[in-house]
């Protein structure tokens, strides 16, 4: 694997217009069992900062914030953290608070929304 | 008593004078016969040659001709010598000849091996492929493609 090559595609992918890259950046990033391509992909898709993405890394279930690797999840909060326009992850984080079914998706929505207030 | 005249008196000594010589060189004739040292009886001051005299010739004759000998053996040897120096350097070169164009051989395999494998490898100058702003233009379709190319080889390390 050339990682450079990796990256760029990644990249690429979070930063393309067409939808479709967020359903290849599921699809072939957030399902690599490498921590590293999980990080690149979980940093691409907040930065795309689009509700479909954002849903992808807050409320699924061992990816983004709620994945296993703890490095992985640090980096998708500190991405959160570090987006301008908050306004989208905070609704998407409020619903999974509200309506999500696993306690523990909960509890971490719970916990990021706290710390982009604080950050906010 | 009888009276010598002058003119007899010498007479008779020219005879034995002719006696004496007479007898000196039939001596001289039957040792030259003898020696056979001086076959053409050169003289020397009026004296026969004699045979030491024809030794020191030998003498020095042996001491010549040696010389001569070994003058023309001296030159084969050089020129023997010179043969095999010659063919050493003959033989050299050729060896040096031959391990010179074995190097090229081998080197000319080498450097074909080098271009095979060069041909079999992918020379890819993915500086510019792989650029973002160029892969961003691309359609999703072919970055997923890629990257499952990529994401393939780590699978299957």
């Amino acid at each position: 694997m050339n990682s450079r090559r990796v990256r760029n595609i990644i990249e690429a992918l979070g930063k393309h217009k067409d939808e479709e890259s967020i359903q290849v950046l599921n699809e072939l990033g957030t399902n690599c069992p490498i921590d590293e391509i999980r990080e690149l992909t979980s940093k691409a898709l907040i930065r795309k900062n689009t509700h479909s993405a954002l849903e992808l890394m807050i409320v699924n279930k061992g990816k983004g914030i709620n994945d296993l690797s703890a490095r992985v999840a640090m980096c998708a909060i500190n991405e959160l953290l570090a987006l301008k326009d908050k306004q989208e992850a905070i609704k998407i984080l409020d619903d999974t608070i509200n309506m999500h079914s696993e306690k523990e998706v909960q509890d971490t929505a719970r916990s990021v929304k706290a710390l982009m207030s604080f950050s906010s | 008593m009888q009276k010598i005249s002058p003119l007899r008196s010498s007479i008779e000594a020219f005879n034995k004078f002719k006696a004496l010589r007479a007898n000196k060189t039939d001596k001289a004739q039957k040792t030259e016969q003898k020696a056979q040292t001086n076959p053409f009886g050169i003289t020397f001051k009026g004296n026969m040659i004699q045979m030491d005299v024809f030794e020191k010739t030998q003498k020095t004759e042996k001491a010549m001709s040696p010389s001569l000998k070994e003058r023309l053996q001296n030159t084969g040897k050089l020129l023997a010598s010179a043969w095999v120096g010659t063919i050493n350097k003959f033989s050299s070169f050729k060896t040096n000849a031959i391990a010179f164009g074995n190097k090229l051989k081998d080197n000319t395999i080498a450097f074909g091996h080098k271009l095979k494998e060069i041909g079999n490898t992918k020379v890819e100058f993915d500086v510019f492929k792989y650029n973002v702003s160029r892969l961003q233009n691309q359609p999703v379709s072919e970055l997923k493609s890629l990257l499952a190319n990529e994401l393939q080889g780590v699978s299957n390390e």
